[in-house]
């Protein structure tokens, strides 16, 4: 019985060894071993010298034994142990003493069943001790399960997800690993856990085999019969008819136990998962954006298309007429003409500076070429650019005494200066004082745009930066505006991180007022 | 360059706006010559009696900035690029290359004329001072005097307490007068890199040393500004 019983404990302990145990012996077990044998060797000493059984000394022992087991693992230290124990307790305790030899009969009994029950004890706390081991990693197993579905829910692009993959598999296994993504181009990106194994998977076996995983949607590698040559093992990952890349794992000299491998099928295919909803949610966003976009297009295209019109007829017109009958026009009238083909081709080309702005409205997202500016420059050079009418203004600008940094794409910004200052002049009657002003509030510069004029109605305020709102307003020339000049300068401010907005100025008048994020001066001399 | 008459060469491919610029150069009383692509510009250049270079930067058969270097490589003529607004790292390019100046379309006539004027003015003083400023201990420009050797600056008599840094700007523009100058050639040659803190450093420095030099900010005497290009010294 004594013997199956050992059997069943010891094949189960070489059952659970997965990996292999190092061998040699440890210092600090030798040192823990021999504090705790000499402790209890003192205690049965105290115990043997107040005259008690000597029963009490050996189940110390078997204590003793138990104790050192869970600290240092294996059968063969347990047994050394156990035997080291007999033979002290033979030791100190029989008679003779402080020999090993012993007088009576029955001890020789003594030590055989003090040895297997010792033995027995220990290896019983041994496998509990692995078991507690064992179960730790099982939570520790789980736990990255459902690490990883948290965070593959998270993830909202399918790189997310496969660095996820990475970073888990690494964590679980321990081991080199290489998670290969194909990108928009169709080539294959690596990325390595931990960043420095990159050797590890450089092999030309090891490249063939990854590619061969990607392109055949089929495990490769070592361990399989496709490149067994290869220092690593690859699996596909891939959902439906898309392939996403491949997973490369090191398994190392002893291979991946199947606990292993069936926890990496998991997170594998959660993955897979995820990356093909990432795409299916990606998918429609940009059929969305796409509708969207198109349904732009087409209003911009019916608007340009009809305002251009006027100004072309206007020029086209005038030029002939000067052409074919300029000696019967007289010089005020003459002088008018040019005037008129001119004005029209300003405002042909302002139009123009507009759309080039909004075709940089793409997929809602700017694409900004940002570079730091001082506010004022950017104020000048927007002034520079302003309706020829502006002249029948007056047009002040009040500068910040401070210099004002702000992160922009300067082109942009000046569109939007202009717009809003062209509009000023535009909406106000003739002799209406316009004031360009910068201020700094809290890390966002301030630039208003305030006027005299009439002010904006009431009913109209509330659509001013919708796209393609254009008043009711009479202007001036009677020209309609298209309406996209404040609903660009909307999209470029918020593009910036700023915002626009206006107020009607007391007694009279409209202020633009937009904001843009400031930059910290850079620590330089003109503090000296 | 007053008693002969100033010629001018305008490379252009489109035949409206060459037609403009030839009419209104030879209305302003200029000599000029175009060529509508690269090579026929280089064989002009090549002969050497154009003064002034106007260069289309998208041409059918050579890249702007290649003529440029080209050019630079025989002649120190004046070099004014004409480009299209979108095509703002081309202008930037054309600049480092060796260009000094710069057109956008749609750009008015008078315009044009302005940034002739500049480049001749440019030429009268290389002419003046014996082949470019550098050789000089001494410039002057209006009411600003730089002396290069004690390193002072002065103010309509007056000097100017400027920092290290300011002094090295200054006389960076000034020996490159009427020229173009670039951010990041600014930036390389005051700090001997150019990274993106020191273009934020480099506003906050001409911002500084313009309010020493100049009696109305928004309306400069010597320093340019170029939004999103770089600055300029101005020959009064």
């Amino acid at each position: 019985m004594f013997s199956r019983l050992t059997t069943w404990l010891l094949g189960n302990t070489l059952c659970r060894e997965n990996a292999p145990v190092k061998a040699h012996v440890r210092y600090k077990d030798v040192f823990s071993i021999a504090g705790i044998i000499g402790m209890v060797t003192l205690l049965g000493l105290l115990i043997h010298y107040l005259g008690f059984s000597d029963v009490s000394v050996i189940t110390l022992y078997i204590l003793a034994v138990q104790i050192i087991a869970v600290r240092v693992s294996g059968r063969i230290s347990n047994a050394v142990v156990s035997l080291l124990c007999v033979a002290i307790y033979n030791f100190f305790f029989t008679d003779p003493k402080y020999t090993l030899l012993a007088y009576d009969p029955d001890y020789p009994m003594t030590f055989v069943i003090m040895f297997i029950v010792s033995f027995l004890a220990g290896s019983l706390a041994d496998r509990l001790k692995r078991m507690a081991g064992q179960s730790e990693r099982n939570r520790y197993r789980t736990q990255i399960l459902y690490d990883t579905s948290q965070l593959l829910n998270k993830a909202l692009v399918s790189q997310e997800a496969a660095e996820v993959l990475g970073v888990q598999l690494h964590k679980l296994l321990d081991r080199d690993t290489v998670v290969a993504c194909i990108d928009e181009e169709g080539k294959i990106a690596c990325r390595y856990y931990p960043d420095t194994c990159r050797s590890t998977f450089e092999g030309q076996a090891d490249q063939d085999a990854l590619v061969w995983s990607v392109r055949s949607r089929a495990k490769s590698g070592a361990g399989t019969s496709v490149y067994p040559g290869a220092r690593c093992s690859y699996a596909p990952l891939y959902q439906g008819s898309h392939t996403y890349g491949a997973v490369g794992v090191l398994p190392g000299d002893a291979g991946l136990d199947e606990f292993s491998e069936s926890i990496m099928s998991a997170i594998i295919s959660q993955c897979e998962l995820a990356m093909e909803n990432i795409r299916s949610v990606k998918d429609k966003e940009e059929a969305a954006m796409k509708a969207q976009n198109e349904k732009l297009r087409a209003d911009l295209l019916r608007s340009i298309s009809h305002d251009l019109r006027t100004p072309l007829t206007s020029i086209s017109g005038n030029a002939s007429m000067l052409m074919n009958s300029e000696q019967t026009f007289d010089e005020a009238t003459r002088r008018q003409l040019y005037t008129d083909i001119y004005d029209d081709s300003i405002w042909l080309v302002n139009l123009v500076e507009n759309l080039l702005a909004i075709s940089r409205v793409q997929n809602g997202t700017m694409q900004l070429r940002t570079t730091t500016e001082v506010l004022d420059d950017v104020i000048d050079e927007a002034l520079r650019h302003i309706d020829r009418h502006v002249q029948e203004h007056t047009l002040t600008v009040r500068k910040s005494p401070d210099i004002i940094l702000a992160k922009m794409d300067v082109h942009l910004i000046v569109q939007v200066i202009i717009n809003i200052v062209n509009n000023a002049v535009k909406y106000t009657p003739a002799g209406s004082e316009i004031i360009v002003s910068t201020s700094q509030k809290q890390n966002m510069a301030y630039i208003t745009i305030q006027d005299n004029g009439g002010g904006i109605p009431e009913e109209e305020r509330p659509h001013l930066f919708e796209m393609f709102y254009n008043g009711s307003k009479e202007v001036a020339d009677a020209r309609k505006s298209m309406g996209l000049g404040l609903a660009l300068c909307k999209s470029i401010v918020e593009a910036h991180g700023g915002s626009i907005f206006e107020k009607n100025v007391v007694p009279h008048g409209a202020a633009f007022v937009f904001t843009l994020p400031t930059e910290e001066l850079p620590d330089g001399e003109q503090k000296v | 360059m007053a008693n002969r008459k100033c010629n001018i060469l305008v490379i252009e491919d489109d035949p409206q706006i060459r037609k403009l610029m030839a009419t209104s150069l030879t209305a302003e009383g200029y000599g000029v010559e175009t060529a509508y692509n690269g090579t026929h510009g280089l064989q002009a250049l090549r002969l050497g009696h154009v003064d002034i270079c106007l260069l289309d930067l998208g041409l059918p058969d050579m890249d702007g900035v290649s003529i440029i270097s080209k050019v630079r490589s025989f002649s120190n003529l004046p070099i004014i690029v004409v480009s299209a607004r979108s095509e703002d790292s081309d202008k930037i390019g054309a600049l480092d290359a060796g260009a000094d100046d710069y057109l956008t379309k749609p750009f008015s006539v008078e315009e044009l004329m302005a940034r002739i004027r500049v480049a001749q003015r440019r030429i009268a003083a290389q002419i003046q001072s014996g082949g470019g400023n550098e050789g000089n201990a001494v410039f002057h420009n209006g009411d600003l005097t730089i002396d290069y050797v004690s390193g002072c600056v002065y103010l309509s008599g007056k000097e100017l307490q400027l920092t290290p840094i300011e002094y090295k700007l200054l006389c960076l523009l000034a020996r490159n007068e009427g020229r173009v100058l670039t951010h990041t050639y600014i930036t390389d040659h005051i700090w001997g890199n150019s990274l993106d803190s020191d273009v934020a450093s480099l506003r906050v420095f001409m911002a500084s040393l313009r309010k020493k030099i100049e009696k109305d900010t928004s309306h400069p005497r010597y320093i340019q500004t170029h939004v999103g290009i770089g600055y300029r010294m101005m020959k009064q």
